[in-house]
């Protein structure tokens, strides 16, 4: 009944390794992935809809993909924010020595400054584009307010938050989990994904692994959350 | 029946709930306890815009502290982007007249319910819905980014004030609606073809779906309950699933009924009620003998949900929980409704002011499942 497709792509099991050493933005050292898909059936078209597996291996932070029989969204969660000024000094750790961290020595980091954020991609069955959710909490489970998160932003992001505090990044019920969480507000992503793909999607066989990092590739950006360039490469 | 009814819409407007608001126990600080209020809340209206009237009459009691306003209904914190009418349907199976309602002014639970912080999340939650609804109109939303200030101003106070003859000025140079059977969006010039979603095949012209805004809430109820003053209250949101997810109708499809939309979101009901050959629903309806069929998706007509064949409900668990319940109501604007109503009159004259049409719908679960087979 359900058409479920697995378009995995090879596990080859190379990592690649990535550092930001940006002060904003997630600490993310190596990834390890692979897609799924899921067909959604819409009126007489099938809509593909891409379920990212990544793994993230030397951190605690891990993806899972959540749905049920037919539907769901795709997590990341446990992801781990360093305020400005600790990313700095990791940063500066790391370049000081040769080989990269391991668990252990993360672990060490944690602090009441450690913010923890869980990324949801759902699906929009109104504007038909995938949509961010994602919330933020301090490692004891105590959530953030929204002025926390926005010192976690990207600069340009918080600049556009001042900016439209009402269309940009609000706060709204998580269609599957019916709790508040942020969302990045979705009625423009049609437009400038057109834009970025320049505007020839394939009607008929769309490569969504494609469209969703390209999705991705931008809307992470607005949250400090960057996909790995391997992704892209798997995607072409 | 015509298309709209300027009648109908007029009832829409003018519904009202009378409410009796309690101020919460752990908030009052003087004795005697201040005495409940009693204010009427517009169907169509939100629960924070009554905040300006109840103030005042607990302002002198309350603790010392900043306000963050919310609702409950026995215990059940309310959702302030849900329009008061709605909750009302949703929650209260018996219409209790007047509604008790606790405001809490402190104390906002936050991980249950996004803060209102006034007026201005109200304003924006109705834009950024009546947003969602144009773009599932009509396929974008420049109607609704490109309206003036003095326009969204105008738009918003109509609402606030309950003032249908400005509402509707405004509202017609949105272009959205309203929605026929022609599945265009009448006002003719404006129509702009949608941008294509990816995967969707090339619809040219008129044969492209036509999509309906639809926020529904579906609430079990004890299949063998005479009284719908006996149903339990629900204590948590988990307790009602909540679909929003546009109706998707074919052209080719003729005169739709209420039942066919319903169909179409929830499928699995449906499925089920022909093997069980409920009697309720085919005795009047127009497939009339055509009960073993009903799950065929030739008899539902080329009318489908996003995704209707492949994936009947959201959530595991529902499905299983909705696998041995048939509908016993459904309720739009505090009418209980006949399943053979045309679908269009229903959203075009029964829809609320942000373009959405919320149904509630009361399933009947068994509590012995023998009954079933």
């Amino acid at each position: 009944m359900l058409h479920l497709m697995q378009m995995i792509l090879p596990r080859n099991g190379r990592r690649s390794t990535q550092i930001f050493p940006s002060g904003h933005g997630f600490l993310v050292r190596e990834w390890v992935f692979h897609v799924m898909s899921v067909i959604f059936s819409l009126g007489n078209a099938y809509f593909f809809i891409l379920l990212l597996n990544i793994s993230l291996l030397n951190l605690n932070c891990g993806l899972v993909c959540k749905y049920t029989q037919a539907e769901g969204y795709l997590a990341l969660e446990n992801m781990n924010q360093l305020s400005a000024s600790e990313a700095l000094t990791d940063d500066e750790n790391y370049s000081a020595e040769e080989e990269p961290f391991d668990n252990a020595t993360l672990v060490q980091s944690y602090n009441d400054d450690m913010h923890i954020y869980d990324f949801h991609i759902v699906y929009s069955f109104s504007y038909r584009v995938p949509v961010l959710y994602f919330r933020g909490y301090r490692c004891d489970g105590h959530p953030l307010l929204l002025c926390d998160i926005e010192r976690d932003l990207p600069p340009y992001s918080l600049k556009i938050q001042n900016e439209s505090k009402w269309t940009f990044m609000t706060q709204e019920e998580h269609p599957y989990l019916r709790r508040p969480w942020y969302t990045l507000h979705p009625c423009g992503t049609s437009d400038w994904m057109k834009l970025l793909l320049g505007g020839d999607l394939p009607s008929k066989s769309p490569d969504m692994l494609h469209y969703l990092s390209a999705w991705l590739s931008v809307v992470g950006q607005t949250v400090g959350l960057r996909i790995p360039l391997e992704l892209h490469d798997k995607s072409i | 029946m015509e298309l709209c009814s300027e009648e109908a819409v007029k009832y829409v407007w003018e519904g009202a709930i009378p409410l009796q608001i309690h101020l919460h126990e752990s908030e009052v600080t003087t004795l005697p306890p201040p005495p409940p209020i009693l204010v009427l809340g517009s169907r169509i209206g939100y629960l924070p815009l009554l905040v300006p009237l109840i103030k005042p009459h607990f302002s002198s009691t309350l603790p010392p502290g900043t306000d963050s306003v919310w609702f409950d209904y026995k215990g059940l914190p309310l959702k302030w982007y849900i329009p008061i009418g709605v909750l009302f349907d949703l929650l209260c199976a018996e219409p209790e007249r007047p509604w008790n309602l606790t405001v809490h002014f402190r104390g906002h639970p936050g991980d249950v319910l996004t803060p209102c912080e006034g007026e201005d999340s109200v304003k924006w939650s109705y834009i950024n819905s009546l947003k969602e609804a144009a773009y599932i109109i009509n396929g974008n939303c420049k109607n609704i980014m490109n309206m003036s200030q003095a326009d969204q101003f105008e738009l918003w106070q109509s609402l606030v004030k309950g003032n249908m003859d400005d509402f509707l000025r405004i509202s017609s140079r949105l272009k959205l609606g309203p929605l026929g059977e022609d599945c265009m969006v009448r006002s003719g010039s404006s129509l702009v073809q949608p941008r294509q979603a990816i995967g969707e095949p090339d619809f040219t012209g008129s044969g492209r779906p036509c999509r309906i805004p639809v926020r529904l809430y579906v609430r079990n109820i004890s299949e063998d309950l005479d009284d719908l003053e006996d149903a339990v209250p629900i204590d948590c949101w988990d307790r009602i699933s909540y679909i929003n997810r546009p109706v998707e109708i074919h052209k080719e499809e003729g005169r739709l009924s209420l039942k066919c939309a319903m169909k179409t979101l929830l499928p699995e009901i449906f499925l089920e009620e022909s093997l069980v050959n409920n009697h309720e629903f085919s005795r009047e309806g127009e497939t009339v003998g055509a009960d073993s069929s009903y799950g065929d998706s030739e008899t539902i007509g080329g009318l489908r949900n996003a995704q209707a064949e492949e994936i009947p409900f959201p959530g595991q668990a529902h499905v299983q929980l909705l696998k041995k319940s048939k509908i016993k109501m459904i309720r739009i604007q505090g009418i209980e409704l006949d399943m053979d109503i045309p679908f269009f009159w229903v959203v075009n004259n029964l829809k609320n002011p942000e373009y959405f049409l919320h149904i509630c719908v009361f399933m009947g679960t068994s509590s012995d499942q023998s009954t079933i087979r």
